[in-house]
């Protein structure tokens, strides 16, 4: 038997490694590097607690996903590992399940500043690359609207109709997403229509629109949008399509593409989810790696089975997994600060903050969208 | 001092072998791609010591191995969901010879499978498997018999009843479409 399935082993897995494509040795040692400094810095958090506090103090106060913070009403304990970093953590910008616009304390989790009292749209926040200027959206009767406002306090300033506003690094282009208009008005009772992508230059206003490419009969709306740290691509997350419930993650050349959900034909760059998953929501990081919300299901009607928020490359690599996500809830907002050491995201109304990919903390509750200032 | 280069060229001769032998152990290509790579970081996290080893390839091997069997108890419910859809949607391409074997190799227990894989892929012999999974010489030669014994009915000829490899994942978009993507299914 030896001789028949030692061949045909050997054959078939010779086959099977002519088709990997793996990842690049720079890309493996990047994250060896990463991997070898969260443990530096676990231990360093470790040595602070156990000095603070005693050896369980650590471990108590991390509030994981499934673990003792499940289900903890307000504001939890501040973790351990905040006494040796937590000056360096910036401000967060956030929309509260009311409509409020806010900046939270970072290492309270409380508000401390109202910048729009109501009426804010929870689908998303985005900060400037300076810090100065919040981008939301704010519902005007049956219309969502782009608006801004500066993060010390100020007049909002309407920009143009849409929702999901997303910055880009530079500072200079806004995306965002709109339905796409066709005489009738939008909302307020009328079906919703095929989206558009648009990006807009800030100066000067400018305006290139991408669609879905599937027409107004199949609309696939765009549910996040991310640049990349050089601000040239969108990372698009699309979902779901009315049809198959099928959702996509393709990164995106504005200046080259037509449409926001593209295929190989159109020029477009999924990024492929692995047997099985999809992905709910993803960001960029600084590093042009990805921060995603990874989704998988099974059985009919479906149902899902894991929910996991993992550091992967843009070609679906992992490269850490940070969090196990709760089964019953919707994990959004994914995204780093421009440090890229603090990670961020919503599960269902929970705030959660991770460093350096080490065990989420759950922060604050009662939110809709947040973003890194 | 770790010295890129090194590690670069080993990684690079050796990535591929590597993530086919772990494709056999674990039958799921995304699994054995992810811990084909965590074990690199790993070894290159300490690769002062790892490069000097006699056999850092069997160290990645035996690293990688382990990260599987961590994860594979860790969702070990959501593999049961994978299962039950039959031959793995990532067998595209492969010979129906090749995915035969990986659907049988799946049937056996995960410590059977490793030693019928070091011993019949990696071509070890019953003193290295010993030595590289921590097992007895007798523990190995059992695992492999009963391995084989267990494989046996699963490696006949071809069932007529087997899928095809390559039918279309579930949430593929159906033709006609127009601007299909890649696409997957969920609870819409």
């Amino acid at each position: 038997m030896r001789d028949d399935l030692t061949g045909r082993l050997t054959t078939g897995s010779a086959d099977f490694a002519a088709t990997v494509r793996p990842a690049s040795p720079e890309a493996i040692r990047a994250r060896g590097n990463r991997r070898r400094r969260r443990q530096m810095l676990t231990a360093a958090a470790l040595a602070l607690a156990i000095g603070a506090g005693g050896a369980g103090t650590a471990y108590a106060s991390l509030g994981q996903p499934g673990r003792a913070g499940h289900g903890a009403p307000a504001t939890g304990p501040t973790p351990a590992s905040s006494a040796a970093t937590g000056s360096d953590r910036p401000d967060i910008v956030a929309v509260t399940a009311h409509g409020a616009l806010v900046v939270l304390d970072p290492l309270s989790g409380e508000a401390r500043r109202i910048l729009v009292a109501a009426g804010v749209a929870g689908t998303g926040v985005s900060v400037s690359p300076d810090g100065r200027t919040a981008y939301f959206a704010a519902r005007h009767g049956c219309q969502d609207e782009i608006e801004s406002v500066p993060v010390t306090g100020g007049r909002p300033r309407m920009i143009t109709p849409g929702v999901l506003p997303a910055v880009s690094p530079d500072g200079k282009k806004l995306a965002f997403a709109r339905e796409r208009p066709s005489g009738a008005p939008a909302g307020c009772g009328y079906p919703r229509r095929d989206d558009q992508v648009v990006v807009r230059a800030l100066a000067g206003g400018q305006e290139t629109v991408l669609t879905s490419g599937y027409g107004a009969a199949r609309p696939v709306p765009a549910t996040r949008l991310s640049w990349s740290p050089d601000s040239q691509r969108l990372l698009v997350t699309a979902g779901p399509a009315p049809d198959s419930g099928s959702w996509t993650l393709a990164v995106v050349d504005p200046a080259t593409s037509r449409y926001y959900t593209p295929s190989v034909k159109n020029g477009g760059t999924l990024v492929p989810p692995g047997n099985g998953y999809y992905y709910r929501d993803a960001a960029y990081l600084p590093d042009g790696d990805l921060f995603v919300n990874r989704v998988c299901c099974t059985g009919t009607p479906h149902r899902t089975t894991s929910t996991l928020l993992l550091e992967i490359d843009p070609r679906g690599h992992l490269i850490h997994q940070v969090a196990i996500g709760f089964l019953d809830r919707v994990h959004t907002s994914l995204g780093a600060d421009r440090s890229g050491h603090w990670l961020l995201y919503l599960s269902g109304p929970d705030l959660f903050l991770s460093l350096d990919g080490a065990a989420p903390f759950k922060l604050t509750t009662g939110l809709a969208a947040a973003a890194w200032s | 001092m770790r010295d890129p280069a090194t590690f670069d060229a080993f990684y690079s001769g050796s990535v591929h072998r590597l993530t086919g032998q772990l494709y056999a152990m674990t039958g799921s290509r995304a699994e054995a791609e992810d811990c084909v790579q965590e074990a690199y970081a790993r070894a290159w996290q300490r690769w002062d010591a790892v490069s000097g080893y006699g056999d850092p390839e069997a160290w990645v091997r035996t690293v990688a191995y382990r990260v599987s069997v961590s994860t594979w108890r860790k969702a070990a419910n959501m593999r049961a969901a994978h299962r039950r859809h039959g031959v793995p949607a990532d067998a595209r391409g492969l010979s129906p010879d090749y995915v035969a074997i990986i659907a049988a190799l799946r049937q056996i227990s995960p410590r059977q499978r490793q030693a019928i894989v070091l011993y019949h892929l990696v071509g070890l012999s019953v003193e290295e498997i010993a030595r590289e999974t921590g097992a007895a010489t007798g523990t190995v030669k059992a695992r492999l018999s009963r391995g084989r014994q267990a494989l046996a009915p699963h490696l006949t000829e071809a069932d007529p009843e087997r899928p095809e490899p390559g039918l279309p994942e579930p949430g593929l978009p159906e033709p006609g479409l127009p601007e299909p993507g890649l696409e997957v299914r969920c609870d819409a």
